[in-house]
C-alpha cells in the first residue's frame, strides 16, 4: 500500500511538471483582499494557484503578489469567509463575503469532518437557537424536541437535574441505553458524579457551537464499542484568525412557578367529610384546629439568574476564545438550589504556513448544589391538613417512656424543634428523650426541609489538545493527534437534625466523596485526494486509548444527643458519642481501559456517488482475553439523485439524495469493570461472625474504623466474642462479550424551491443480539444463581421525518419579515424477540411501584413485547340489581381463580411513546422576533402511582387510622376517583370464569391487588409548549454595539388527557416526581 | 524532481515516525489486562475468610448487614436468609400458621399448598442452599489441610451436608455437585443423596469404613491426602457457634427418623441409636430456669440465650450467632421477633413490629380445645377502631375470659411453659380468636400470636422495659438451630413406631413435657405425637416433615387420616377440605434450573 501511494504520487507530480513546462507562460498578479461587508483589508487570507502548491498569503494591508501561469485559477480563502475561485489577472480586487452557512455545510463525524453534501450516514447537526432557548442550565435542554429520533425526558424539576436521552429507542435491556457523548473530540464516560448529573453538565450551554447527532451505524460505527445508542458530538465555540476581539455578554433573570399543583383537601373540608361519614367522636377528636396547605410549606417561586461573558477573536495565527459564566438556579422546593461557575478557554494557533495547527480546549466548572429531600413531594400531600405547621394541642396528653404525662404542645416544642408531629412513647431508654415520632405517620414536610441539610460541591476539568500536521510538500496527508483528560471531584455532605422525623434522636452526619479521571489519546492519519475533478478519495487510519478511573468513599453515623442521659455498661455518659450500630464507612476503586484501532475510506465519484466504509476494532479490559476484541464494520452508500441528468434541470427540486447504511456497533456498559475475574468481597459492617482466625479478625484503627493490614485493635462484641470478617467469591462471567447492534438505514435528504424547504426521511431497523442480560445459571456452576451473559435479542424499527421551511422571506422589504418553520416526527417500535429464559411465558419484572409491599412491579420485559410493557389485571365495572356498582378483576385465563397468571400485556400499553413530534417556528419582523417550540408524545402510557397510593387511603375506613393516630391529607383527585368515579380499591371483587356455565360470573370474592390493575394505567399522550420567546434586536448607530433583549416563558402549558400532574415520565411511572415548573425569563445579549 | 525526492523523504520520515508511535501505542494494549484494585476485594483464595463466610451463610444474607450485598438473586435479600427460608417453607403450608401478606410473591400458594415450579420462595431456598454448597465446594477444592485446616475441612463438610440434607428433605432428587464447575451434573435420586449423606456424616462422626469413604469421595477434586488428615469432626466444639461430632449424630438421627420418607425403608432402630448418642453426649436439655424470671424453655429463645444453648453442656448443638451490632439479618432473630408482633405488644428488646405471621385455629387447638377456648360470637367494643358503627356488621369470635392473656400469662393459663402465646391485651388492641376471616389470608388479629422468640434478656424482669440488648433495633437472640430436645423426640417416636408407645410416652412426659412444666399425657397416638412435635418445635422451621412422615400432609393416606387445617387443600376458609395430591410432599425443582440444567422434574409437577 505504501509503495502504491508513493508511486501514484510520483506519477501525478511528474504529470504536473510536464504540463507546467508545456504551458510555460507566466503572469504576475497583484491584488487586494477585502471584507465584502465593511471594505476592511483581510490580513492573512490565503491565495493559491489551483492545482499547484504555488500560493501566498495577504499582508497587513490585504495585498498580495504571486506569479502564476497564464490562464490559471486562483483560490482565495480565509477562515469564516466563503472561498472564491477567480481567473488570474494582473490586477485583482477580491471581496470576500462572510460564510454564515459554513457550519451548515460541514458536519462533524467521528475523527474528522465531512461536507454535509457528501455525508452518507444519518447525521443531524443543529446550532443552538440563540433566539428561543428558554431556561437552559444543561446542554440536554437544548435538544428536546429538536431532532427526529432523539427523545429527551428531564428527570423532573430538580435544579441542575439530569435527563434521559434516547436515540432511536433503547438498544439494550440491562446494559446502558445512553448515547455516547463526545465533547470537542473527547469521548466522555457515561457516569455523573456527586452534584453533576451527567457529562453534558460539564459544558456551559452558552459555549456550544453545534450539536451533531449521529444516529445510524454507518455514522456511529467509527466510534465502535460505545456507540450502540447513537453519538452526540458537541463542538464548542472558537475564535477566528485575524478577527478583531469581540466581547459578548449574555445575561438573564428568571422566575420559576408551579402553575399547576395537585389539589388537596382543606382541613375544613376534611372535618366535614369525617362528619358526613359518621366517624366517632374519639376519632374526630384527633383532628387539629388548623387548615394547613402543606404544599405551601414546601413550594415557592424559584429565582434564577445566569450570566456569561465571552471574548473571542484572533491574531493572524492565534484565534482565541475565552468565556466565564455564572448560574444560580433555585428549585421550586424550598431550600433546593444550584450555583455554578464555568470557565472555558480555546486557542487554535497555526504554525508553519498553516501546516501545523493546534486546538487547545480547557473547561472548568464548579457546582454547588443543595438538595431538598424529595419525600416532601409526597408528604405534603399526605400530611394531615387539620394540624398546624408548628406547635400542638395544649390539652392532648401523651405518656412518655419515663411514665410522665405531657401535653402535645410541650412535647413538640421540647423534642420536635417546634414542628408538629405525631408522637409515640420513646424507645431509647434515655430519660432525656422519653418520646419519639410515631413511625406510622407522615413526616411534617416543613420540618423535613428544615432539618436536613444535604449539599454537594463538585468540580470538573475537561481539557484536550489537538494537533494537526499537513506534511510539508505532501499536503494530502495529515497527521492528527488528540490528547484529552477529564477530572472530576464531588463531595456530598448530609446533616440531619436529631429532631427530624427520619433520624429522630441520633440524627445523622454523613458524607460521600467521589473522584474520577478519564484519560484519552487518539491519533490518526488521513490521506485526502482528488484524483481528478470527478473522483475524490480519502482514507483514514487511527488508534485510540482510553482509561476510566473512579474512586470513592463514604461514611455516616448517628450520634447520641448532647443532652442524652444514656450511659454505657460501665456507666459512662454516651452524650455526644457516635452511635456505632448506625455507622457504615466504605471506599471503592474501579477502572477500565479501551484500546481501539479504526479506519475509514470515503469515495465520491462524479459528485453523485458516494461510499464510506469504516472498520473499528475495540478491546475492552472488561472482557476475558478470549472475548476481548470486537470488530465493528460499516458500509454506507449515497446517491445524489438530483445531480443526475434527468433531474438536474428540475428547478423546483434543489436537492435529492438517497442514503443506504449498514453497520454494527457494540456495547459494554452496565457490567462492572471486572466481570470475568474471581474476586472475593470482604464483609462489611454488621455482617461479621464469631468464627475465624487471627488473620481475619476484625480490627479497628484509632478512629474506630475497620483496618485490614493486621494493625489496630481486635474487636469484640458486647459478650466478648471476637468477630471476624469473611470473604465471598463473586460470580465469574468468562464468556461475557460485546453486545452487538446491527443497524440498517435507508434515508432521503431533500430540498425544494431553492432550499426554502429542506428535510430528510429515514427508515431504520436495529437488531441487538447477544444482549447483556442477567440470567439463571445451573446451580453448582458459579457463585451466583444469576450471572451476566450474552443472551437474547431485541429490535427497534422506526421512521424519522424532518422538515424545515422558510415560509416567508421578505428580505427586500423594509420589514425584512421572515417566517421559519421546523417540524420533526418519529415513529419507533421496540420489541424483545428472545429472552432465552427457557419457558415461553417467562419474563423479567421491572418498573417498581410503591404499592405491593416492596415487591410491586407493574412492568415486564417479555419476548414478543416492547421492553417495560405494562403487566396488569383487567377490570370491569358492573352494577348489581340494587344499583351498587363494583369493580371486578377479570379471570382472563378462565381457570376459575385469579392469580398472577391473569395479568395481561397489551402491545399498545407501553411506557415509551411510539410517536414523537417536535415543532418550532420563528417570526422576524423589523427588529422583533417571536419564536415558539413544542414537543409531543403520542401513545405513551403512565402508571399513576400517586393516585394509586392515595386512593386506597381515602376509603371511609382508611381516612382515619389508629396506627398513625389520626387523619391524613387527602388528594382531591383520589377523593374524586373514590367517591365520584367509584374506583374503590377496598371493595374490588373477582370476576371468575364459571366452567359449568361457560361464562363469567361476578363473585363477591374480594380482590386485593388493586394496584396491579388497569385502573391506574393511563394514556399520557401530551403536547408540551417548551418555550415562547419575544425578542428585540438593536444596533445603535453611534456605538459599536449590537444586542438583543428578550422575554421567554418556558413550559407554559401542557395539553394532555392524563389525570396526574405531569404526563412526561421516563419509564412510565408517575411517583411524586419533583414537579417541573413554568419559568419566566428576561434576558439581554450584547456584542461589542 | 527535487520536490519528489523531498516529498518521498518526508513521507519516509513520517511513516517511520508513525511506525514508532504505533509501536509505542500497541504497548498500551497490555493495559487491557487490568488488575482489580478495589480495596474491598481480594483476588486470591483466603482460607480463613471463606471459612468464616461458610458459617456466616447460616446467619446473614450477604456481605453487609442487614442488607446491601446479597448472596442470592431473584428474591428479596431479607427473605433469602437460611433460617427464614427454612422456616417459611416448612411452616406456612402447615397447621401452625401463615404469613398474612398476600402481596408477597409466592406466599398465597404456600398457604393453600398449590405451589408450582415457578414459586419465587421455592426458588429462593433452592438457590440459597446451592449457594452455600458451592461455597463449601470451593473451600474444599482450595483449602490447605495443615494446622487448623483439618478441623475447618471437616466442619465445612458438615455445613455442606446440612445444606444437602435440606435439598433431600424438601426437593428429593437434585443435581449433585462436589466442585464448582460448569460441567454437567448428575441428578441424584433421593435414595442416592440419602446414601451419600449417610456415609459423609458417618465419616465426619468417625464411623465410616475406609472402603465406604473411598467409594464415596470424589478424590479427583480434592487436593488432600485423605488418609493423612483428620477427617472427623472434633469431639468438642471449638467455640459455641461451631459444630462437633454430636451435630453429625443428630443430623444422622434425623435422616434415620425420616428414612422411610426419603428411601421407602424405615430405620427406627438406627434413629433411636443415634438419638441415644446425642442424649448421652455432653449436651443437655436446659431444664432449670437460670434467671428465675422466665421458664427454662423460654430462656432458649431470648436475647441472652447463648448462655443456655452455648457452652459445652448447653442445649444447642448447632447455634447460629446473631448480634444487635455485629451480625444483623432481616431473616434471623429480627425476623423471629418482629414478624410475630404488632404495635402495642409488650416490649421485646426492640421496637419494630411487622404484624405478619398469624397462627391457625388448629395450632390453638394444640394447647386448649378450640371449642373450650372460643366464646360465641360477640360484638366487641373496640376503642378507637375505624368505625364503631361497623361493630355489629363484623361479629368477632374471641377467647373466653379465662383464656385471655399476654405471653407472660399464657404459659400459666394453658399449663405449659411452651405456650408463649398472646391472646388478649386489655386496653386498646383486642386480640381474638377468629375463624372465617373475610379475606383470603385473614388479618393479623385473626388468631393468637406466637411470641416465643424475643429480644428480651432472661435477666430482665417480666415488667422491665429498659434496653439491655446491644442495640435497640436488632435482637441478640441466637438461633438454636439444632438442639437436644430433638433427640428425645426422635427417640420417643422411634420407640412409638416400633410399637413401644408406653416407652415413648415416658420419654415425652419425663423429658420433654416435664421440662416445660406441662401435665403428663395420658396416652399417645400418632396424632398426639404429631402435636407434641409442634408444641416443642413450633416456629423453629421443621413442621412440614413431621406432618409428611406421620402421614398428615398430602396424598391419599393423609386424606384418610382426616386431619385438616385451614389452607390444606382449600383456597378459602369455610370451603370443604379437598384431597391433596401426594406430589406436595416435596417441592418442585425451580423451573429455571430444570431448564438450564435439563433436570428431571419431581413427579406430578
Amino acid at each position: 500500500m505504501k509503495n502504491n501511494l508513493l508511486s501514484l504520487r510520483a506519477i501525478f507530480l511528474s504529470f504536473l511538471l510536464v504540463t507546467g513546462m508545456a504551458a510555460f507562460a507566466q503572469v504576475a498578479v497583484q491584488g487586494t483582499v477585502t471584507d465584502a461587508a465593511n471594505g476592511e483589508p483581510i490580513i492573512g487570507a490565503s491565495v493559491l494557484e489551483i492545482g499547484t502548491t504555488n500560493g501566498t498569503i495577504t499582508d497587513f494591508d490585504g495585498n498580495f503578489s504571486l506569479t502564476v501561469k497564464a490562464g490559471a485559477t486562483l483560490s482565495i480563502s480565509y477562515m469564516g469567509y466563503k472561498t472564491q475561485e477567480l481567473a488570474a489577472a494582473p490586477s485583482m480586487s477580491v471581496r470576500l463575503g462572510e460564510d454564515s452557512e459554513l457550519l451548515d455545510e460541514v458536519v462533524v463525524v467521528g475523527y474528522g469532518v465531512v461536507r454535509k453534501n457528501d455525508a452518507t450516514g444519518s447525521v443531524t447537526a443543529i446550532k443552538p437557537d440563540d433566539m428561543n432557548k428558554g431556561l437552559q442550565t444543561n446542554a440536554q435542554d437544548m435538544l428536546q424536541g429538536k431532532i427526529a429520533g432523539v427523545n429527551v425526558t428531564s428527570d423532573g424539576g430538580t435544579p441542575g437535574g439530569s435527563s434521559t436521552i434516547r436515540i432511536r429507542g433503547g438498544s439494550s435491556l440491562n446494559a446502558s441505553n445512553n448515547p455516547l457523548i463526545v465533547i470537542d473530540g473527547l469521548a466522555m464516560d457515561n457516569n455523573g458524579i456527586k452534584g453533576a448529573a451527567n457529562p453534558l453538565s460539564m459544558v456551559n450551554p452558552a459555549d456550544i457551537e453545534t450539536f451533531t447527532v449521529l444516529k445510524d451505524a454507518s455514522a456511529t460505527a467509527i466510534y465502535g464499542s460505545r456507540a450502540s445508542n447513537g453519538v452526540i458530538i458537541i463542538t464548542t465555540k472558537k475564535g477566528a484568525a485575524g478577527q478583531k476581539m469581540k466581547v459578548s455578554y449574555e445575561g438573564n433573570v428568571s422566575m420559576g412557578n408551579l402553575i399547576s399543583r395537585l389539589e388537596t383537601m382543606s382541613g375544613t373540608m376534611l372535618r366535614s367529610v369525617a362528619q358526613a361519614l359518621n366517624h366517632s367522636e374519639t376519632q374526630m377528636s384527633k383532628m387539629g384546629d388548623a387548615s394547613t396547605n402543606w404544599q405551601d410549606q414546601v413550594y415557592r417561586a424559584a429565582i434564577g439568574t445566569d450570566h456569561n461573558i465571552s471574548l473571542m477573536g484572533g491574531t493572524k495565527n492565534m484565534p482565541y476564545r475565552a468565556s466565564i459564566g455564572y448560574t444560580l438556579q433555585q428549585g421550586t422546593i424550598k431550600t433546593s438550589e444550584m450555583q455554578r461557575v464555568t470557565a472555558s478557554i480555546n486557542l487554535s494557533p497555526t504554525f508553519l504556513d498553516k501546516h501545523l495547527s493546534f486546538n487547545l480546549n480547557a473547561k472548568g466548572m464548579y457546582i454547588y448544589n443543595r438538595y431538598a429531600d424529595g419525600s416532601v413531594v409526597g408528604s405534603s400531600l399526605f400530611m394531615d391538613p387539620t394540624q398546624p405547621v408548628r406547635g400542638g394541642s395544649a390539652t392532648k396528653m401523651y405518656v412518655g417512656e419515663d411514665g410522665n404525662e405531657r401535653s402535645e404542645n410541650e412535647i413538640i416544642n421540647t423534642w420536635f424543634d417546634g414542628y408538629y408531629q405525631r408522637i409515640s412513647k420513646g424507645t431509647y431508654g434515655d430519660p432525656a428523650w422519653p418520646y419519639t415520632k410515631n413511625a406510622q405517620t407522615t413526616a411534617n414536610p416543613a420540618a423535613t426541609l428544615a432539618h436536613k441539610n444535604d449539599r454537594a460541591n463538585s468540580g470538573a476539568f475537561v481539557g484536550n489538545l489537538e494537533g494537526d500536521y499537513k506534511i510539508h510538500g505532501f499536503e494530502d496527508l495529515r497527521l492528527h493527534a488528540n490528547f484529552g483528560a477529564d477530572y472530576s471531584y464531588g463531595k456530598q455532605v448530609t446533616t440531619v437534625s436529631p429532631y427530624s422525623y427520619s433520624n429522630f434522636y441520633y440524627g445523622w452526619d454523613g458524607w460521600s466523596e467521589e473522584k474520577k479521571y478519564n484519560l484519552q489519546f487518539n491519533a490518526y492519519v488521513q490521506y485526502y485526494k482528488d484524483f481528478t475533478e470527478d473522483h475524490h478519495f480519502d482514507a483514514m487510519v487511527g488508534y485510540e486509548w482510553q482509561h476510566f478511573h473512579r474512586t470513592g468513599s463514604y461514611d455516616g453515623w448517628g450520634t447520641y444527643p448532647t443532652n442524652s442521659q444514656a450511659v454505657d455498661e460501665a456507666g459512662n455518659s454516651l452524650a455526644g458519642k457516635v452511635y456505632e450500630p448506625s455507622r457504615n464507612p466504605n471506599s471503592y476503586m474501579t477502572e477500565s481501559y479501551l484500546v481501539s484501532f479504526f479506519g475509514r475510506v470515503n469515495y465520491v465519484g462524479l459528485n453523485r456517488y458516494m461510499a464510506t466504509v469504516t472498520l473499528r476494532g475495540d478491546g475492552s479490559s472488561r472482557f476475558h482475553k478470549k472475548h476481548r476484541w470486537g470488530l465493528f464494520p460499516s458500509v454506507a452508500l449515497g446517491w445524489k439523485i438530483k445531480e443526475e441528468a434527468f433531474l438536474k434541470d428540475v428547478s423546483w427540486l434543489s436537492e435529492l439524495k438517497l442514503r443506504l447504511g449498514y453497520g454494527i456497533t457494540g456495547q459494554q456498559e452496565g457490567i462492572g469493570d471486572y466481570p470475568y475475574m474471581t474476586q472475593y468481597t470482604r464483609s462489611l459492617e454488621h455482617a461479621y461472625y464469631p468464627i475465624g482466625d487471627d488473620s481475619n479478625a476484625l480490627r479497628y484503627d484509632a478512629n474506630g474504623l475497620p483496618i485490614y493490614d493486621g494493625t489496630g485493635t481486635v474487636v469484640k462484641d458486647a459478650d466478648g466474642n471476637i468477630v471476624y470478617y469473611s470473604y465471598r467469591p463473586g460470580a465469574i462471567s468468562e464468556d461475557l462479550t460485546w453486545e452487538k447492534t446491527t443497524t440498517y438505514n435507508v434515508g432521503f435528504d431533500y430540498g425544494f424551491l431553492n432550499a426554502r424547504i429542506t428535510g430528510s426521511i429515514d427508515y431504520y431497523y436495529r437488531k441487538t443480539t447477544d444482549l447483556i442480560n442477567t440470567v439463571d445459571v445451573p446451580v453448582g456452576a458459579n457463585f451466583r444463581n444469576r450471572v451476566t451473559k450474552n443472551i437474547g435479542s431485541l429490535y427497534n424499527q422506526g421512521v424519522e421525518f424532518s422538515l424545515n421551511a422558510v415560509a416567508i422571506d421578505m428580505q427586500r422589504d423594509p420589514s425584512k419579515f421572515k417566517w421559519d418553520l421546523g417540524f420533526n416526527f418519529t415513529w419507533n417500535e421496540n420489541k424483545i424477540t428472545d429472552l432465552n429464559l427457557g419457558e415461553e411465558d417467562s419474563f423479567v419484572r421491572t418498573g417498581s411501584i410503591s404499592a405491593g409491599l416492596g415487591d410491586g412491579y407493574i412492568q415486564v420485559h417479555k419476548a414478543g413485547y416492547a421492553a417495560s410493557s405494562f403487566w396488569y389485571y383487567e377490570t370491569r365495572k358492573i352494577s348489581d340489581d340494587k344499583g351498587n356498582s363494583y369493580i371486578y378483576a377479570v379471570d382472563t385465563n378462565k381457570d376459575g381463580q385469579i392469580t398472577q397468571d391473569d395479568r395481561v400485556l397489551n402491545k399498545k400499553i407501553v411506557s415509551m411513546a411510539p410517536f414523537n413530534f417536535g415543532f418550532q417556528t420563528k417570526f422576524q419582523f423589523y427588529n422583533f422576533d417571536l419564536s415558539l417550540s413544542f414537543h409531543a408524545n403520542v401513545g405513551n402510557y403512565v402508571y399513576n402511582d400517586v393516585l394509586c397510593g392515595n386512593v386506597y387511603s381515602v376509603a371511609p375506613d382508611n381516612l382515619y387510622s389508629t396506627q398513625n393516630g389520626g387523619y391524613h391529607g387527602v388528594l382531591m383527585s383520589a377523593y374524586n376517583a373514590y367517591y365520584r368515579d367509584g374506583i374503590q380499591p377496598d371493595k374490588m371483587r373477582q370476576m371468575l370464569w364459571n366452567k359449568e356455565l361457560g361464562a363469567y360470573e361476578a363473585t363477591k370474592t374480594k380482590f386485593n391487588e388493586y394496584y396491579y390493575t388497569d385502573l391506574f394505567i393511563e394514556d399520557a399522550s401530551f403536547l408540551r409548549c417548551d418555550n415562547i420567546t419575544l425578542g428585540y434586536s438593536f444596533a445603535p448607530k453611534n456605538v459599536k454595539l449590537t444586542g438583543r433583549v428578550y422575554a421567554t416563558v418556558s413550559n407554559p402549558f401542557v395539553i394532555t388527557g392524563y389525570s396526574g400532574l405531569d404526563p412526561e415520565h421516563f419509564g412510565g411511572i408517575d411517583n411524586n416526581m419533583y414537579p417541573r415548573c413554568m419559568t419566566s425569563m428576561l434576558g439581554i445579549s450584547l456584542q461589542f | 524532481m527535487q520536490i519528489i525526492i523531498k516529498a518521498m523523504n518526508t513521507l519516509k520520515k513520517s511513516f517511520l515516525l508513525l511506525g514508532i508511535v504505533a509501536l509505542g501505542l500497541t504497548a498500551c494494549v497490555h493495559n487491557l489486562d487490568v488488575k482489580p484494585n478495589d480495596p474491598n476485594n481480594i483476588q486470591n483464595f483466603d482460607q480463613n475468610g471463606v471459612f468464616t463466610k461458610i458459617y456466616a451463610t447460616l446467619a446473614t444474607t450477604g456481605q453487609k448487614g442487614p442488607d446491601g450485598s446479597g448472596d442470592v438473586e431473584g428474591i428479596d435479600e431479607g427473605v433469602s436468609a437460611f433460617v427464614r427460608m427454612i422456616f417459611e417453607l416448612n411452616e406456612f403450608p402447615t397447621d401452625e400458621g401463615w404469613w398474612i401478606w398476600d402481596g408477597d410473591a409466592g406466599m398465597p400458594d404456600l398457604r393453600v399448598i398449590s405451589w408450582t415450579a415457578v414459586n419465587p420462595l421455592i426458588s429462593g431456598i433452592y438457590y440459597r442452599l446451592y449457594f452455600d454448597i458451592s461455597l463449601c465446594n470451593h473451600f474444599l477444592e482450595n483449602a490447605n489441610a495443615d494446622g487448623i485446616g483439618a478441623a475447618q475441612i471437616a466442619e465445612v463438610r458438615f455445613i455442606r451436608a446440612l445444606n444437602y440434607y435440606y435439598l433431600l428433605d424438601m426437593f428429593g432428587s437434585v443435581p449433585f455437585a462436589m466442585e464448582v464447575s460448569e460441567k454437567a451434573k448428575t441428578q441424584y435420586t433421593r435414595e442416592q443423596l440419602y446414601s451419600w449423606l449417610l456415609v459423609e456424616l458417618k465419616d465426619l462422626e468417625g464411623t465410616a469404613t475406609d472402603a465406604e469413604f473411598k467409594s464415596h469421595v470424589k478424590t479427583e477434586v480434592m487436593n488432600y491426602d485423605w488418609n493423612n488428615i483428620a477427617r472427623t469432626l472434633p469431639d468438642t466444639r471449638l467455640s459455641d457457634y461451631r459444630v462437633d461430632k454430636v451435630a453429625a449424630q443428630l443430623l444422622l438421627a434425623r435422616l434415620f427418623l425420616n428414612a422411610e420418607v426419603y428411601t421407602g425403608q424405615a430405620q427406627w432402630d438406627l434413629a433411636e441409636q443415634y438419638a441415644d448418642k446425642v442424649i448421652n453426649s455432653q449436651y443437655q436439655l436446659h431444664t432449670t430456669s437460670a434467671g428465675g424470671n422466665y421458664s427454662a424453655y423460654q430462656e432458649l429463645f431470648m436475647g441472652d440465650n447463648h448462655k443456655y444453648i452455648g457452652g459445652n453442656s448447653g442445649e444447642g448443638i448447632l447455634n447460629i450467632y446473631q448480634d444487635g451490632i455485629m451480625c444483623q439479618c432481616w431473616g434471623g432473630a429480627r425476623f423471629m421477633c418482629s414478624a410475630f408482633r404488632d404495635a402495642g405488644y409488650n416490649y421485646f428488646g426492640i421496637s419494630d413490629t411487622w404484624s405478619c405471621f398469624r397462627t391457625s385455629p388448629e395450632f390453638i387447638d394444640k394447647w386448649v380445645k378450640l371449642e373450650d377456648a372460643r366464646m360465641d360470637t360477640v360484638y366487641v367494643t373496640i376503642v378507637d377502631s375505624t368505625d364503631r358503627s361497623k361493630d355489629k356488621q363484623t361479629p368477632r369470635v374471641i377467647a373466653k375470659p379465662q383464656y385471655r392473656g399476654n405471653e407472660f400469662q399464657m404459659p400459666k393459663i394453658l399449663g405449659d411453659d411452651r405456650a408463649i402465646l398472646f391472646s388478649w391485651k386489655g386496653d386498646d388492641a383486642a386480640d381474638v380468636l377468629e375463624m372465617n376471616g373475610t379475606t383470603k389470608n385473614g388479618t393479623f388479629y385473626d388468631c393468637w400470636s406466637v411470641l416465643k422468640w424475643t429480644g428480651r434478656y432472661s435477666t430482665q424482669p417480666v415488667n422491665g422495659e429498659n434496653i439491655v440488648g446491644h442495640s435497640p433495633d436488632w435482637p441478640d437472640t441466637d438461633i438454636p438451630f439444632m438442639r437436644v430436645a430433638e433427640a428425645y423426640m426422635t427417640k420417643a417416636e422411634a420407640m412409638f413406631q416400633k410399637g413401644n408407645a408406653a416407652g415413648a410416652l415416658d420419654i415425652i412426659n419425663t423429658k420433654i413435657r416435664a421440662r416445660a412444666n406441662a401435665k403428663p399425657l395420658a396416652t399417645l397416638d400418632k396424632r398426639t405425637l404429631c402435636d407434641e412435635w409442634s408444641r416443642e418445635f413450633y416456629c423453629e422451621g421443621r413442621r412440614r416433615i413431621d406432618l409428611v412422615r406421620l402421614g398428615f400432609f398430602a396424598g391419599p393416606e393423609a386424606d384418610a387420616n382426616q386431619y385438616n387445617w385451614e389452607g390444606r387443600g382449600s383456597a378459602k376458609s369455610g370451603e370443604a377440605f379437598k384431597s391433596l395430591d401426594k406430589k406436595y410432599n416435596i417441592f418442585p425443582l425451580p423451573n429455571s434450573d430444570v431448564v438450564v440444567q435439563g433436570l428431571k422434574q419431581a413427579e406430578g409437577y
